[in-house]
């Protein structure tokens, strides 16, 4: 790195060195049987120099020649975009310090993984013997480190992360019924037996299939279901969708949009949350940013150029992801989010259920990401999702749309409830009772 | 890297093995409007190793081209791990081993032309896009370009290297009016070379033309129409509606779909043919062998109708008792390969255009596809542009119009198919499925005419 960064202060103004060497390591189940076991070893650098008031960038993989990557840096610098920022002079004692590494998983044996999705396929199967499960378990151990041309020496760190998915489906004559569930930590902290048996709850919930009349009813958002529903919300408080001019919520700092019993964070020091870090792919200090707080607009988060172009401080959250939108070294850095952290409200999920005299519970949904995500309209296929009648969960609905604007139903809220689960990842979100949306379904 | 990666698989311990090793340049330049948002280049060396034992698979990707012995190891010793308790094992179909060395036929390689040739070229179309009028609101251009160099080396005894460069530009003109907002795209592009992209500037002042154009068309009624789709949507509706269909790693998991995939079943008119097949040179799905080393082939999937083939790899063919097909693909190094379409097209047929519209009363000509989406047998598609037929002739321009049906319905409707085919090659997307995206596939097809499509308006 440091030869890297010499060759190219040489050449230009500033540079910045990003550099990662990660392993993963997925065990994959099909059809109830174990598949495939992989490694996947990533090792490249990416260099980002600032030269005539230009952005350069180039990435390699192959390490041994620097002087490409220094060449190809200029090369594009010369019809770069303007730099409208400087590299940060990151110190090593500035930075926070989450907790991300969990030697259990850096050690962690294939054949664990192995033993532990049989077990969970097991446990399937006697529930429901003619199911059919695809189970993912994913190890990853990377190494990060980011270095800028004049400033302190390089900072790094070490992460790892464990990932498992479960994806179950019942067929039964025309009827497909698919239920599955996600989770990752950063530490050997979550429970797959209990993630095992909440899929074995709903695939029981679902074995009665129940009609349903196109009309406005209350509908709960489980924390799953809340996690495609904030997308809207997500979107609108990027830096660079409110640069764009194209974010409801630009211009509205300081104004309340939505029920106060809603605030939101973008929070990347959580302890073995799964995107916290000391700094962001640019080498800027992770930190826990209130988006939103009691319903009124705090703040948007900001990659370093984005910030630039706003007039705004970087908020960490400058990350680099591939074409595919996998984390990677090949992509130039830009705003993206950490963990995301609602906190809960004061009504217990069974209390909501309870509550409502005919309703809706929304568990996994369809059709997310069409449609006019900026105006918050949503409309999507209720993929897995119940009926309450009379305060009971009576069976699953089919063929069933729910529809609205989120930024209408944030602020028509009944309750949040009482626990904010991890969920899907980097989600720590409770469930959402709306007093009214459109369900609309077949006729 | 002939005695490298042989001799790494040597005494390698495992049922099969293979080394797939793959330097690649990339150059993308990006346009939003007269910002330039992106320009850069970059250079991956890297590869994967793929273990067979005893039916249980193991793979491991890797950046550079260091310790190839020990990469072999551990691929193997996960392979082997992988069999435990495997009762449904992987086996490969026997293919003869090949030695061979494939160069790229490039008229003007990109490789040689200066960056910033490249982005003026990009900005003359840019600046015809944006002096079309106050009507115009923006453009966007994404230009790609790769350069990739495989090296395949197997326990058989196959090694092939195999180079191949693929040029995407999507070039994309935004009308705006209130809040009607209206665009027109042209994919540009090819594997034989830069020139591929050049020359595109009366084109382009089409597409700008056309985006304005569009602003005062109305929508389309919904309703049940004769419907003529025009070259490039007759590649994308039989590459998206039927094409993933006959990718047999879909298929063999899904009993449904292995019923209605039967050998021999018809599927449309006598006229039908549908082809898919890398072996034609040129185009964005052609290689000389799959990731697999498999030659590759043309597949008829329909001949006269009838359903006769299907896409296999090796283990897709010895599972379900066929020949593989060469159409094992991988996007990069980093992933293993798996059945994917190359060149999927609808075979020329015997009718003219003039013939094709002369006896329609009231129909629709969709033109080009915009987007579409396919779950099982349903799809729809958002034609680019399309026209009313209208007592045998083109007449107005509509929007909005979005295609739908049942894949099965839609192919046995298909009335006439022209005999004007093209090849729809271009633009910087391309396939997914799975994580793997975009991987580069051509498509064509003449104009098709097909009776009762269901066209929903907005």
């Amino acid at each position: 790195m440091e030869r890297l960064l010499n060759l190219a202060s040489k050449e230009a103004d500033a540079a910045e060195v990003f550099f990662i060497k990660s392993a993963e390591t997925p065990v994959s189940f099909e059809a109830n049987r174990l598949k495939f076991i992989e490694t996947r070893m990533v090792e490249g650098a990416a260099l980002r120099i600032i030269r005539n008031g230009r952005i350069g960038f180039s990435t390699s993989s192959k390490l041994d020649e620097p002087d490409i990557l220094v060449r190809n840096a200029v090369a594009s610098s010369e019809f770069g975009v303007e730099a409208a920022f400087e590299f940060p002079a990151t110190s090593k004692a500035a930075l926070p310090t989450p907790r991300v590494y969990d030697a259990g998983i850096a050690d962690l044996d294939p054949g664990y993984m192995i033993k532990l999705g049989s077990e969970m396929i097991a446990r399937v199967l006697d529930a429901e013997p003619g199911a059919k499960c695809d189970v993912t378990f994913t190890r990853d151990v990377e190494e990060i480190s980011v270095g800028h041309a004049g400033g302190g020496p390089p900072v790094s760190y070490r992460r790892t992360l464990f990932e498992g998915g479960m994806e179950v489906t019942v067929v039964s004559g025309e009827d497909i019924l698919m239920v599955s569930d996600y989770n990752a930590s950063s530490a050997m902290n979550i429970d797959f037996r209990r993630l095992t048996d909440g899929i074995i709850q709903r695939l029981i919930w679902a074995r009665r299939i129940v009609p349903v009349t196109t009309g406005r009813y209350p509908v709960i958002f489980t924390s799953r279901a809340m996690v495609v529903l904030l997308l809207a919300l997500k979107v609108a408080l990027n830096g660079k969708t409110v640069l764009q001019g194209a974010s409801p919520l630009a211009g509205k700092l300081g104004t309340r949009v939505m029920d106060e019993r809603i605030s939101l964070y973008d929070d990347g020091t959580v302890n073995h949350a799964p995107r916290s870090a000391p700094f962001d792919d640019e080498g800027v200090p992770c930190r826990r940013t209130p988006l939103i707080e009691g319903g009124v607009v705090r703040n948007f988060y900001y990659d370093l150029q984005t910030a630039g172009r706003s007039g705004k401080e970087s908020t960490g959250n400058g990350w680099r992801v591939s074409r595919t939108g996998e984390r990677s070294f090949e992509g130039q850095p830009t705003t993206a989010q950490t963990n995301i952290v609602v906190p809960p409200g004061d009504m217990s999920l069974e209390r909501m259920i309870e509550s409502m005299d005919e309703g809706l519970i929304v568990e996994q949904l369809m059709g997310a990401g069409q449609g006019n995500i900026l105006s918050g309209a949503f409309s999507m296929n209720v993929h897995l999702g119940y009926k309450v009648e009379g305060g009971r969960i009576v069976g699953r609905v089919k063929n069933t749309m729910v529809a609205g604007n989120a930024f209408e139903a944030f602020n028509d809220v009944v309750a949040l409830g009482d626990k904010a689960e991890w969920v899907m990842g980097p989600y720590s979100v409770p469930a959402f009772l709306f007093r009214s949306l459109s369900v609309s379904t077949k006729s | 890297m002939r005695n490298l990666v042989e001799d790494a698989l040597k005494g390698a311990g495992a049922d099969y093995a293979e080394i797939r090793i793959e330097e690649r340049e990339t150059t993308r330049i990006a346009f939003r409007g007269r910002t330039l948002e992106e320009i850069g280049m970059s250079v991956t060396l890297g590869g994967n190793v793929r273990a067979l034992v005893r039916g249980g698979w193991g793979f491991v990707s890797f950046d550079g081209i260091g310790e190839l012995k020990e990469r072999v190891r551990l691929a193997v010793s996960q392979a082997r791990l992988a069999t435990t308790g495997n009762g449904r094992a992987s086996q490969l179909s026997p293919v003869e081993p090949v030695i061979d060395s494939v160069k790229a036929q490039l008229v003007k390689d990109p490789r040689h032309i200066p960056l910033s040739t490249k982005k003026r070229l990009l900005e003359e179309y840019n600046e015809i896009i944006l002096n079309s009028g106050p009507r115009i609101q923006t453009s966007t251009i994404l230009y790609v370009e790769t350069f990739t160099k495989k090296y395949f080396a197997n326990t058989e005894g196959t090694y092939i290297d195999q180079e191949a460069s693929d040029i995407g530009a999507n070039i994309t003109a935004i009308a705006r009016d209130g809040d009607n907002v209206q665009q027109c795209f042209l994919p540009a592009g090819g594997t034989t070379g830069f020139q591929t992209v050049e020359g595109l500037h009366e084109r382009v002042r089409d597409i700008a033309r056309r985006a304005i154009e569009m602003l005062d068309a109305d929508p389309v009624k919904a309703g049940e129409y004769t419907v003529v789709i025009n070259p490039g949507l007759a590649g994308v509706f039989v590459h998206e509606a039927f094409g993933h269909l006959s990718e047999s790693d879909f298929v063999y998991e899904n009993e449904r779909l292995q019923e209605i995939m039967t050998m021999g079943a018809r599927f449309g008119p006598d006229i039908l043919n549908i082809v898919d097949g890398a072996a034609v040179e040129g185009h964005r799905g052609s290689y000389r062998y799959d990731d697999e080393g498999v030659p590759s082939r043309m597949t008829h999937l329909i001949r006269n109708g009838i359903l006769v083939g299907r896409l296999h790899s090796r283990e897709t063919a010895a599972k379900m008792g066929e020949r593989p097909t060469g159409n094992a693909r991988a996007i990069n190094y980093r992933h293993r390969p798996i059945v994917r379409m190359t060149n999927t097209f609808i075979e020329n047929g015997t009718t003219s255009f003039e013939d094709m519209i002369s006896d329609i009363k009231e129909g629709v000509y969709a033109i080009e596809a915009y987007g579409g989406e396919t779950a099982m047998e349903m799809f729809t598609f958002s034609a680019g542009e399309a026209f009313m037929i209208r007592n045998g002739k083109i007449a107005e321009r509509v929007r909005d119009v979005v295609l739908t049906g049942n894949l099965f319905d839609t192919l046995k409707n298909i009335e006439c198919i022209g005999n004007d085919f093209e090849w729809h090659d271009g633009g910087a997307g391309g396939c997914g499925k799975g994580a793997q995206f975009p991987l580069p596939v051509g498509d064509g097809g003449p104009h098709v005419r097909i009776r009762k499509v269901v066209i929903g308006g907005r």
